[in-house]
């Protein structure tokens, strides 16, 4: 084999740093926002779905979902989980929060996981997202909440707060 | 490499991880996050599906502790739970649109973007061609070239004969000079 390809390779290949966010996805570090992918460049767009048929409305009564999504969705009593499986997140979320969300394929739209958070005693479903470089985050509310900003759709309502939101919904 | 070997750390930390010490599993993560993380990144050629790999293979290691009975080294047998881990996964994510976010930076850069341009274009199609190779080389180039492990190391980890190793290292090796031989003079610019 040549220097060239051997040195390239052991250049290439070089071992790299884990990122922080491993150890959250672990529950061996404290989440922080600025632990998300890329999080310095990352588009951090938080979008409110809200799904007419599979959501009771009554859940999400007194919660404002813009506001949570903005804390960074995380609650006192968070349950996550963890997978780039659309199948295996819809069926995490249909027995941990009783909610079907449909979840899409779409392209630069990657699922990363969900999480149940507990809000004023409501169980609110969040799903995470990879869109491009960036992460997102749904928060799943009822087709009555009121969010400001947001689009009005026939079946559910939907806002983002940044660009990547913006392809993100395009795609729903 | 020392890691290979049981250190004593690593024992005290097995035993905690045992007695089901929070602080043994958080010690056991720093100490091998990295390495796990690495492998599995170099494997898939993806940081979303690497951290897909790296998270099971922690589950793995957490869970099963107990059944470590010290018939190999505590690295070696961490070393075959992330392979495992990586050959089990078979999905792949999205590369393009990363990638275009690369050369976006690049155009955007003042001075040398040719050269960063360039530089960037070999990346990609070195970790390409690794990761076009079948499996069982690809793993075996990660081991070799992320770790650094020789080859009776590698062996032991992927449980086959140090001349299973070498023929194929050797098949990856001609197949990536194959495939990378045009892209010899970028290297130098």
């Amino acid at each position: 084999m040549s220097e060239w390809l051997e040195r390239e390779l052991a250049r290439e290949l070089a071992p790299v740093a884990a990122p922080g966010m491993l150890g959250v996805r672990l529950g061996l570090a404290p989440a922080r926002r600025w632990e998300s992918p890329r999080a310095a460049l990352a588009v951090a767009a938080a979008v409110l779905l809200a799904i007419g048929g599979g959501y009771a409305a009554g859940r999400m009564a007194g919660l404002d979902p813009g506001r949570l999504a903005a804390r960074g969705v995380r609650g006192t009593e968070t349950i996550e989980f963890a997978s780039s499986d659309p199948v295996a997140v819809a069926a995490w979320l249909r027995r941990e929060a009783g909610v079907e969300v449909p979840l899409p394929a779409a392209e630069g739209v990657r699922v990363t996981g969900a999480r149940v958070i507990r809000r004023h005693g409501e169980r609110v479903p969040v799903i995470t997202l990879q869109v491009n470089a960036g992460a997102a985050t749904i928060v799943v509310a009822h087709a009555g909440s009121a969010v400001e900003g947001a689009w009005k759709m026939p079946d559910h309502a939907l806002a983002a707060t940044r660009d990547a939101g913006c392809h993100l919904c395009h795609t729903l | 490499m020392t890691w290979m070997l049981l250190q004593g750390s690593d024992r005290d930390l097995i035993e905690g991880c045992r007695r089901g010490e929070r602080d043994a599993f958080r010690a056991l993560f720093e100490t091998y996050q990295d390495k796990i993380y690495s492998i599995a990144l170099r494997f898939s050629g993806n940081e979303a599906v690497a951290m897909d790999i790296a998270q099971e293979t922690f589950l793995k290691l957490f869970s099963s502790m107990a059944d470590f009975r010290g018939d190999s080294s505590f690295g070696t047998w961490v070393y075959r739970l992330v392979v495992n881990a990586c050959l089990d996964h078979k999905r792949r994510a999205w590369r393009l649109i990363p990638m275009a976010d690369d050369v976006m930076a690049v155009l955007r850069a003042p001075g040398d973007a040719l050269h960063g341009l360039l530089h960037r274009e070999m990346r990609g199609r070195v970790r390409g061609a690794v990761e076009k190779l079948p499996a069982g080389q690809r793993i075996v180039v990660v081991l070799r070239y992320t770790e650094g492990l020789g080859y009776e190391e590698i062996a032991r980890v992927l449980g086959c004969s140090m001349g299973t190793v070498a023929s194929r290292l050797n098949r990856a090796h001609k197949a990536l000079g194959r495939r990378l031989s045009h892209l010899k003079g970028i290297s130098h610019v």
